[in-house]
């Protein structure tokens, strides 16, 4: 009989903690959906960024190229965390020409490279970097 | 004072010798951006002051442009500017290409990098006004748009 009994607090138990982890679970689901959908600002699915690519531009562009930065011109010209805000025209535009620019070894700038000479791109990274932009020019353009 | 201003004066002389390969003028262009593409008679009117020296093959040349040392700076900034953008063969450009160099001349004509200064201080009436540069960004920006109506 204290057997049972004790068994049954033991259920007991076991039930409510595994409503907690349920409710936890379900929390959890949710705040991860929020995220996604905070990250999707509307009409931006067309820029897609590969992890491989987001490494690049984090080691080697995104210093000078985002909306924060003291680089005034590299900041007029292009900056990483509002690409997903353009326009179709304006990315276009942007991505042709950072295609242009790694290719033609425009950039990072040879001042800046000079000064750190990790920011040079390597011949991987450059093929990497063109592939991306123009293989998004072309879904997004389709030409 | 005297040998110098002579030794000026002939390495001045010397140089006139040294070929400044001044960039080919060709006036008709059938691919010109004017001639395919309907621009604004007052955004074509800025565009042929303040941007076709460099930026076209319809360049003109003033008499100094002829006078080393000043033809080897005008011969380097043409070439260059017309490697950078030409509107002279503007219809042969995909539409990828017309969407970076408009989002090109948005940016550095509303920043004000071009025309250049030095450009800019030797021909006079090539400067833009603040309203001239908005009005050349805004048309830019529209063309750019109407390139990828979907």
């Amino acid at each position: 009989m204290q057997n049972n009994d004790k068994n049954f607090k033991t259920m007991k138990k076991i039930i409510l903690l595994s409503a907690m982890l349920f409710t936890a679970a379900i929390f959890i689901s949710i705040s991860a959906t929020e995220d996604i959908v905070n990250n999707t600002i509307p009409g931006n699915e067309k820029y897609v960024v590969p992890e491989k690519v987001q490494a690049i531009i984090e080691n080697k562009c995104f210093d000078c190229h985002n909306s924060n930065s003291k680089n005034m011109k590299g900041k007029m010209k292009l900056k990483f965390d509002k690409m997903a805000e353009l326009k179709t025209h304006k990315l276009i535009g942007k991505l042709d020409n950072i295609s242009e620019a790694v290719t033609e070894g425009d950039m990072p700038p040879k001042k800046a490279i000079k000064k750190y000479p990790d920011l040079k791109l390597t011949a991987e990274e450059i093929k990497t970097l063109s592939a991306w932009s123009n293989g998004l020019i072309s879904k997004i353009a389709g030409e | 004072m005297n040998k110098l201003l002579v030794a000026l004066f002939a390495v001045f002389v010397i140089i006139q010798f040294i070929p400044a390969n001044l960039p080919v003028i060709v006036k008709k262009n059938r691919d010109d951006l004017m001639a395919t593409v309907h621009v604004p008679d007052n955004i074509a009117q800025m565009l042929k002051t303040s941007c076709y020296d460099c930026h076209s093959n319809e360049t003109s040349y003033p008499w100094y442009s002829y006078v080393a040392p000043v033809s080897f700076l005008v011969s380097h900034d043409t070439r260059e500017g017309r490697r950078k953008l030409n509107f002279s063969i503007w219809n042969n450009l995909s539409k990828v290409k017309k969407a970076k160099y408009l989002d090109n001349i948005t940016e550095e004509v509303s920043e004000g990098e071009m025309p250049m200064v030095i450009y800019t201080y030797l021909h006079s009436g090539s400067k833009l006004s603040e309203k001239d540069r908005e009005e050349i960004a805004a048309w830019a920006d529209n063309y750019a748009e109407s390139l990828f109506d979907d």
